[in-house]
C-alpha cells in the first residue's frame, strides 16, 4: 500500500493545509491525488456526492458534464438548494467545489481545477479530448444509453471506470468497476447479446425512486473503489450490491471475467 | 395454498407471458415490415456513410409508404456534415423549424438518444428521468438490436408519444394500453 510511513506523516502534517490533515493522519499520499484528474458523467445524487468526495479528498482536477438544471424534484436527495433552480447542474456543483478548495489561504498548490458542462454527452466532441486527458471516469449517469456511450469511450481510451446506479424502487444499488481489458466492462454485462437486461430507469410517463441513503452509500462506494484505482491500494471488486429493502446487504462479485462475445472487449483488447 | 394451486398459477403466470412475447413480437414484425436495413453500420464503423444513405432513403419511403404518410410531424432528413452522432430532421409542430437527432457510437443496437428542436417545441429522450420528454417503455423491447430499425421507425415511436401527449388520458394510463 503506498501510504504514507508514520515518520512521513508526522513531516507532511507541518506543511499541509487544516483541510487535509486527518487524510495525511490516514497516510493518504495528497500529492497523488492533487495530480489526479477524474471525469465525473453526471451531476445528480450520485455524481454531487462522488464529486463532493473526490474534492474534499485533495484531488487535483475535476470535469463535470450534466444534461440538466436543477428543478424541485432534486431536493430529495443532496447537493442543491431553493435558489440553484433553474441553473445547470454542474455548473452550481462546480462552483462550490471551487469556493470549497480554492480559498485565499490555502495555498496554489492545493487547489482544485474544476471544469463544468452543460452538455448532453451524446455526439458531443469534446468528450473523446477530455476521456482521453484523465486518469478515472466515474459514471453517475440516470440511463443506459450514456452508460454504454461511457463505457464505448473507457474501453477505447483505456480509462478505469467506475459505474453507480439506484434500481427503481430506490432501495437497491449496483457499482460496476471496469478496469479495460481485465476486468467485465458495461457492455459484457448489460450489452444486447446478453441474457441480463438493465432496467431503462425510466418509463413514459412515470419516475421512478431515488432515495439520499442508497444514493449516499452507492456513490460513497463508487468514491471509495476509484480512490483505490487511482492509489492502487485494496481490493477492486467488480461489482458490489446494496440492498436496503429488508435489512442492510452489501455483496461483493468478484473473479468474473469479460464476456467472450463482447464486441467492445473485441473492438478494443487486443487478447479478444 | 398447495403445490397444484401454485403449478396451475405458475403455469397461468407462463402462459401470459407467451401472449405478451408474442404480442411484442408482431408489433416489431409490422415495424420491420415497413422496412428492414440491409446496411448494419455504427456511426464509428467504415461503413457508416453507406447506412447513412440507406436512413434517409427509409425515411422517404415511410413519408410514402403504403398506408400514406406515416411520420407526419418529420418533414426531411438529412446527416450533418460535421457530426457522425447527428441528424437533421425538420419538425412540423405548431410552426415548422429544424431539429437534431443524436445517435449513440452503438447505434443502431441502441436507439437514436434525442430529438430536439431549435425552440424546444419538442424534447425527447428514449431514456430520461424527466417523465414528459421520455418515450422509455414505448421503445424499450421493440428496438430490434441487431440494427434493422433506424432513425424512420424510431421517428414513428415519437409519433406515437405525440399521440400520447396530446391525449386527456394521463400518460402513464394510456401506456398500459401500448406496453
Amino acid at each position: 500500500m503506498p501510504f504514507l510511513s508514520p515518520t512521513d506523516r508526522r513531516k507532511k502534517l507541518l506543511e499541509t493545509p487544516l483541510m487535509f490533515s486527518r487524510l495525511i493522519v490516514a497516510g493518504f499520499p495528497i500529492d497523488k491525488l492533487l495530480s489526479a484528474k477524474a471525469l465525473i458523467v453526471g451531476a445528480g445524487g450520485l455524481g454531487v456526492i462522488v464529486s463532493e468526495i473526490l474534492a474534499r479528498t485533495g484531488l487535483g482536477e475535476l470535469h463535470i458534464v450534466d444534461r440538466d438544471v436543477v428543478k424541485e424534484e432534486n431536493f430529495n436527495r443532496l447537493g442543491y438548494n431553493r435558489a440553484d433552480i433553474g441553473k445547470p447542474k454542474a455548473m452550481i456543483l462546480a462552483e462550490r467545489l471551487l469556493r470549497l478548495r480554492n480559498n485565499p489561504s490555502i495555498p496554489k498548490k492545493y487547489h482544485i481545477s474544476v471544469y463544468h458542462y452543460h452538455n448532453d454527452i451524446i455526439g458531443w466532441e469534446k468528450l473523446e479530448d477530455i476521456i482521453s486527458s484523465i486518469d478515472i471516469i466515474f459514471s453517475c449517469t440516470d440511463n443506459e444509453l450514456a452508460r454504454r456511450e461511457i463505457n464505448f469511450l473507457a474501453m477505447k481510451y483505456k480509462k478505469p471506470m467506475i459505474d453507480g446506479a439506484t434500481s427503481i424502487d430506490g432501495l437497491r444499488g449496483t457499482i460496476i468497476t471496469v478496469i479495460p481489458c481485465r476486468t467485465p466492462c458495461f457492455e459484457c454485462y448489460y450489452g444486447s447479446q446478453t441474457s441480463i437486461k438493465v432496467n431503462h430507469f425510466e418509463r413514459i410517463g412515470q419516475c421512478d425512486a431515488s432515495i439520499a441513503t442508497t444514493m449516499s452509500i452507492v456513490a460513497a462506494l463508487q468514491a471509495d473503489q476509484g480512490l483505490k484505482v487511482l492509489l492502487n491500494y485494496g481490493k477492486i471488486h467488480s461489482m458490489v450490491k446494496v440492498d436496503l429493502r429488508e435489512s442492510v446487504s452489501i455483496v461483493t462479485i468478484d473473479n468474473v471475467k469479460p464476456r467472450d462475445n463482447c464486441p467492445i472487449h473485441r473492438r478494443f483488447c487486443d487478447e479478444f | 395454498m398447495s403445490f397444484d394451486d401454485l403449478l396451475e398459477e405458475l403455469e397461468a403466470l407462463e402462459r401470459l407471458l407467451r401472449v405478451a412475447k408474442e404480442k411484442r413480437k408482431s408489433i416489431e414484425n409490422k415495424l420491420l415490415e415497413l422496412y428492414s436495413f440491409e446496411t448494419i453500420a455504427s456511426p464509428v464503423d467504415k461503413n457508416w456513410d453507406k447506412r447513412v444513405e440507406e436512413e434517409e432513403r427509409a425515411f422517404k419511403l415511410f413519408k410514402e409508404s403504403i398506408y400514406g404518410d406515416i411520420l407526419p410531424h418529420f418533414l426531411s432528413l438529412k446527416h450533418s456534415a460535421q457530426n457522425k452522432q447527428y441528424f437533421y430532421v425538420l419538425f412540423r409542430g405548431k410552426k415548422v423549424e429544424p431539429a437534431i437527432i443524436k445517435l449513440p457510437r452503438l447505434y443502431p443496437e441502441l436507439p437514436p438518444n434525442s430529438l430536439i428542436s431549435i425552440s424546444k417545441s419538442i424534447e425527447v429522450y428514449t431514456s430520461h428521468t424527466d417523465a414528459k420528454k421520455c418515450l422509455g417503455n414505448l421503445v424499450k423491447g421493440r428496438w430490434d438490436e441487431g440494427g434493422k430499425m433506424g432513425i424512420a421507425h424510431w421517428l414513428l415511436f415519437v409519433e406515437v408519444y405525440l399521440i400520447l401527449m396530446s391525449s386527456p388520458i394521463k400518460l402513464h394510463d394510456a401506456t398500459k394500453f401500448y406496453s
